[in-house]
This record gives structure tokens, sequence and C-alpha cells, in this order.
């Protein structure tokens, strides 16, 4: 028996089971065989059409169908500056001012101060100590004014509810928002420049109180500064420190599409060695 | 084409500052010191060394008044001439120069002659241009003299340079009165005997010294020349006689007095007579330090408790409380502007610490901390500097300092112990 499992022996069986030219005696089992394939063709078939039919639709709905609006970036979102204060209570009145700069280095083998995290906003600083808040109503005022909000938030409070009025001298196509952004650029510009400038104090007391000039420069759209000029103070000394304040701020911030074309015809800024009032 | 692009060009650059809009105001910033290039003061072989200590005592004086930042000399080549037709300004522009000053020295008739100039290099102008003269062996008094000229040519305001600073130092177990220079250099002894010697201030003419004096077993108060000449005794009554300052004027002098049992202010008259006695309080009153114009006097008293500045009108009357922080505030001085009174604090970790407050805020500005003891504040004559003792270096020396505290000078000079400084009045 062992000797008949070869190939030899096995090959016929085979043929005589799936060979088609074979003439069989009856024609049951080979007609059940080709229904069985035909089922499986339709079957195949219906499927494949099904799911070209679902890929087709789910690929029309896509192209087809209105997408939901994108959040827009604002660009001209104020950034909000946070001061950590040191916990502790506040220095008698009684005792003489301390210098800044005495506070005593943090020694190396402690913690470094931890990073600002988002998830646990600070409080900021009280500027008036008078009306008394809790800690809630400090975080949901903090939130409130410095939530993000949307460009066309912004364009719907600020122009959706408002009607054409504008000023004598206005701009034809400004609009309040304009308005608004430009100020607000103009603002930041003038902080800019403020942490750049410089005073000589070979000043005198009198040209420290007197002293104003007036720098007017333009500023390209990449916030490049240019054609700088100066109506002079006075005093060469002052001028100068007021030129390398421009040069040391440039580039200033770019400016947003409503403050370029003032940015760039030119915009001045009052300089006063303590204050311009 | 070109030309007539870049007139057009500059005309418009010109006409900007009238046609754009004001859209905000830089107001102060950080005051910083004024570049300055101060390039080795040229001189012949017979001058070198001269020319040598000149330069070090002129960036010395400078550097020390806080007004200017003197640039390494290692930072700029002087290669262009010093008069104003041979100076190259855009090369000192390039390195960051906002003033040069140039310096020549020479010999003319067996004195030495120092040609001066300083120069704003932006501007490109000329902003002193002058001859100065000195003796051949008083070569630190011609540089003192010629920073006094490059301080005014860039400030408007005269410079205290050439001025003195009398001041106890210590010395074989006495002390006496010294008068230096404002670097500490050129001490020069101004009493003799008498053991302790203590608190001078200075005539307005800068002739004389007030001093108080215990020759005579007793604190008394004393004149003497600065120059030489006997101490003359003006005011020999029993108990304190100290802290005598001569008015602005010259007619009257502020003193302590404990004649009646306690320490009261009183008037005197140059001859040292009674005139009018200011304070009666049951309290200690001392100190006094004459206003600029002398219609005032700052001084101490410890009428609300522990020792306080006070300002009165110098004919007597009510007094106006200065200092409500600190429970020990004593020697005050009057700013010779008249805006400012700088005293010694004691804080609460026991240091003593120089404090100005600004008479017109009430503002007070600390100006030292954490650097030993620091004492007995005195202006300088353009009211800019102070000149107080410090134990920062164990040895108490002097320092001068600007009035926001940013730059401290310790004279290096000023070895030993020195107590009591009172800078003088100008040179004329």
């Amino acid at each position: 028996m062992n000797g008949q499992t070869g190939p030899g022996s096995t090959l016929p069986a085979l043929a005589e089971v799936s060979g088609p030219s074979r003439p069989s005696p009856t024609s049951g089992p080979a007609t059940t065989l080709a229904a069985r394939h035909a089922r499986q063709r339709r079957r195949l078939t219906v499927m494949l059409v099904v799911s070209l039919g679902v890929h087709g639709f789910a690929l029309s709905a896509w192209a087809l169908l209105p997408q939901a609006p994108r959040r827009a970036v604002d660009l001209d979102a104020a950034v909000v500056k946070t001061r950590l204060v040191k916990l502790g209570k506040p220095r008698d009145e009684k005792l003489l001012p301390r210098l800044p700069t005495s506070t005593p280095p943090t020694p190396p083998d402690k913690k470094p101060a931890p990073k600002l995290d988002k998830s646990q906003p600070t409080k900021p600083e009280p500027t008036k100590p008078e009306p008394r808040q809790s800690a809630a109503d400090i975080l949901d005022k903090f939130r409130s004014d410095n939530s993000k909000k949307s460009l066309d938030d912004l364009i719907k409070n600020k122009i959706g509810e408002e009607t054409d009025e504008g000023q004598e001298h206005g701009d034809r196509e400004g609009t309040a928002l304009d308005g608004e952004v430009a100020q607000s650029y103009f603002a930041r510009v003038t902080a800019r420049i403020q942490k750049a400038m410089e005073v000589s104090s070979v000043l005198t007391d009198d040209e420290r109180v007197r002293l104003k000039a007036v720098l007017c420069m333009s500023i390209a759209d990449n916030g490049v500064v240019s054609d700088v000029t100066v109506k002079t103070s006075g005093s060469p000394v002052f001028d100068a420190d007021v030129t390398a304040a421009a040069r040391r701020a440039s580039p200033v911030p770019a400016p947003p599409p409503p403050a370029r074309a003032r940015a760039a015809a030119g915009v001045c800024f009052n300089f006063c060695p303590t204050s311009c009032r | 084409m070109v030309r007539v692009l870049a007139l057009v060009s500059m005309l418009s650059s010109s006409l900007a500052w009238a046609q754009g809009p004001i859209v905000g105001d830089v107001e102060g910033g950080a005051f910083r010191p004024f570049p300055l290039a101060v390039p080795v003061v040229r001189g012949d072989a017979a001058t070198a060394g001269a020319a040598k200590t000149v330069t070090q005592v002129l960036r010395a004086d400078l550097e020390m008044s806080g007004a200017f930042q003197l640039l390494d000399d290692r930072s700029f080549l002087d290669s262009d001439g010093t008069t104003p037709d041979a100076m190259r300004f855009a090369d000192w522009q390039n390195v960051g120069a906002q003033g040069v000053v140039k310096a020549q020295l020479s010999t003319t008739g067996g004195a030495l002659s120092l040609a001066l100039y300083a120069y704003e290099v932006a501007a490109q102008k000329t902003v002193l241009d002058k001859k100065l003269s000195g003796a051949v062996d008083d070569v630190r008094g011609l540089a003192h003299a010629a920073a006094d000229e490059v301080f005014r040519a860039f400030t408007g305001e005269p410079g205290p340079f050439r001025s003195k600073i009398a001041v106890v130092k210590k010395v074989q177990g006495e002390k006496h009165v010294f008068v230096v220079d404002v670097d500490g250099e050129g001490a020069r002894q101004v009493t003799r005997g008498g053991g302790l010697n203590l608190l001078p201030s200075w005539s307005p003419d800068g002739r004389s010294l007030l001093f108080t004096s215990y020759r005579f077993d007793n604190p008394d108060l004393f004149e003497q020349p600065v120059d030489g000449g006997l101490a003359k005794p003006l005011s020999r009554r029993p108990g304190l006689n100290t802290g005598g300052k001569v008015s602005p004027d010259g007619t009257k002098i502020a003193v302590t007095l404990s004649q009646d049992g306690n320490s009261e202010l009183y008037l005197l008259d140059r001859g040292g007579g009674v005139m009018k006695r200011l304070t009666d309080q049951w309290g200690i009153d001392t100190s006094p330090s004459w206003s600029p114009d002398g219609s005032q006097l700052a001084f101490v008293s410890s009428r609300s408790g522990h020792p306080d500045i006070y300002v009165m009108a110098s004919s007597g009357g009510a007094a106006k409380r200065l200092t409500f922080k600190g429970e020990y505030n004593q020697t005050p001085a009057f700013s010779p502007r008249g805006t400012h009174v700088a005293f010694t604090a004691r804080d609460e970790r026991n240091a003593f610490d120089i404090f100005v407050v600004n008479l017109t805020t009430n503002e007070l500005k600390r100006i030292t901390q954490g650097q030993g003891n620091n004492e007995e504040p005195s202006f300088s004559p353009n009211g800019r500097l102070l000149v107080f003792t410090t134990t920062r270096n164990k040895s108490r020396q002097l320092v001068v300092a600007n009035l926001d505290g940013t730059k401290q000078t310790v004279l290096s000079a000023s070895m030993g112990e020195h107590t009591s400084p009172a800078w003088g009045p100008f040179i004329r």
C-alpha cells in the first residue's frame, strides 16, 4: 500500500475529478460546479459595483458638499504679557527701599523656575487694589479679556452692526477695524522704538525737560525702516540718539494690510528725553 | 537723470517729517553714557611722559563722571589729525564714537601747553577748540583742567574735576583734615596738632575750611585757611560746637551747639557770635546743610523718636520732615541744584547706605546696597556726583558716584581710614 502512494498513483485520480474533456456518465456534478462558479462571479460583480458606488458617493460628497469654515488666524491679536510675581508679603512701607539688583542669585542646586503653562494661566498682577475679587473672578476676567477672537468675529462686532457713518476726513474705503488695526500696529512700533531708545547722559537737566525731536520714516511691508529724517531738537547729541534708536529698532513689526499704505507713505514719532507732555 | 532722481529723493525725504502723521510719542529711555573716544594725547620727545599722564588722568576723570563711556583705545586707530580740518568723522562713526577728544601737548617757555579739541561725530561739529597752559610740575592739574573743559563742551555744565575734596584721615593715632583731588590723589594735610580734627566744611570761596577740633579737650569750631596759616577758633562754647557750615553768601554759619544742655541749631556770624537760635526741641537737632540759595537748611532731628531728615527755612520756623522710611537717617547734604538731599540711612539689615530724596516728588532713591557700609555723602559743586565713604574694601575709602548709583568709582588712592568727605566749590 505504501508503494502506491506516490505521484504515479494520485495523478490519474485527480484527472478523473477535474478533467473537463472527460466524458461523464451523468451531468449532475458538472452542472453543480458550473452553477457554483456562476454564483460566485455574480456575487463578486455585485460587491464590486457596491464598492465602486460607495466610494464614488463618498468622493462626490467630499467634492460637492460645502465644507465647514476654517477658523481665521488672527495675526493682530494683542500679545498677552505675563509676569511671575513672587508670592509673599509686600514690603513694609516703613522700611527703606531696596535695589532690585540685590536679589540673591538662585542657588545652582535648586530647580529653575517652572515655565509658563498655558493650562494653568498665571494670575496677572492687579493694577488697582481697591476691588477685592475672588480668584475665580479674576481668572474669568483674564480669560474673557484675552480670549482669541477670529477676524470674522471682529468684523461682525465692529462693522456688521455699524452704519455708514464715518469721519469727515476719513478714508472712503476705511473702516473702524482698519483704524484700530493700524492704531494697534503703530503703538507696537512705538513700543519697539521706545525699547531701543537710549538717551545720552550728557544732556543737561534743562535739555532733558525741554528737548523734542520729530523722527519720520517709511516702513516697508517686511518692516524694514527707510527714509529716516529728523526734525532737529536743537541738540545734535539727542538727534543722534533718536536716529540711532530708529536704526536699532529696524526691522519693526511688519505692518498688517490696513496699515501698509500709511506705513509706506511715512509716519512720524515725537521723541523726548523724559516726557513729551 | 540719476542726479534728478537723487534730488527728488532728498526732497521727498526732507519733507517727510512735515507730511507724515505723528503716530506715537517715544518718551524717556534708558540714560546711557555718551560713547567718547579719547585717543592718546600727542606730545613730542620732551613731553612724552607728561602726555601719558594727561591721557590717564583725563580718561579717568571723564569715566568717573558717569556721563561718558570711554571707548577702549584698542577699538580704534587714531590715524587722522587733531585739528578740525584733519578729522575723518566717518571713521570715528564706524567705531561707535559719538564724541572724540584730541589733544596735543607741547612746551612753551618752560610751561606746558595743551591744544585741546572736542568733536561731535554725527554732526561733524567742533565743540571745543582751546589752548590750556600749566606748570611743568603740575601735569595732573592740567589734565583735570582739560577734563573740565571737555565736560563743559559736551554737557554745557562746568566740570568738577579741578575742585578739591576735604576729608578726615587717620594719621598715627590722630585725625587730621586733608585736602585731596577729586581722584583722591595729591593729598595735602591741612590741620596740624590737636589730636582729633573732624567734620570739615568749605567756605563758599574755597579758601578756608571749618572743622571741629578737640585741641582744647572740647569739640570746638575752628576755621583755617586751606593754603596754610593758623586755625582760628570760631566757637568754644561749653558742650558741642560741631557741624559748622558757611552759608552760600558767606555771611552766616549754621552750627550745632549744646550750650543749653541739648543739641540745637544756631546761626552764627562769621566771627562766631550767635545771631539766632533756630531750633528748640526736646530731641537732638544737628548736621545742618544749606540749600544753594541759602533760604533753607536740611538737618537731622530726633523729634519723631529717631533720627530723620528735616528741612526748615534758614530764618527759623516750622520744619518739614523729609524721611519717613528707615529708623536711622543722618548726615544730610543739600544738592547744589537745590533739587535733592542725599543722606545716610541704616536699613533693616543694619547696613548703612546712601539714599537721595527728590525734593519735588519726595521720591526716595537708593544709591548703594550690599557693598559694606556707605556713609556721609557730599555733592560735587555741579550736583552731578556724590562723594562718600565706603568699607566695601575693608578700609574706609572714598567713592565718587553719580546720582543714580550706576557709576561708582572707589578712589584707590584713598587707602586708610577716611571719614567726613566734603566736596569743595568750583575753582575759578
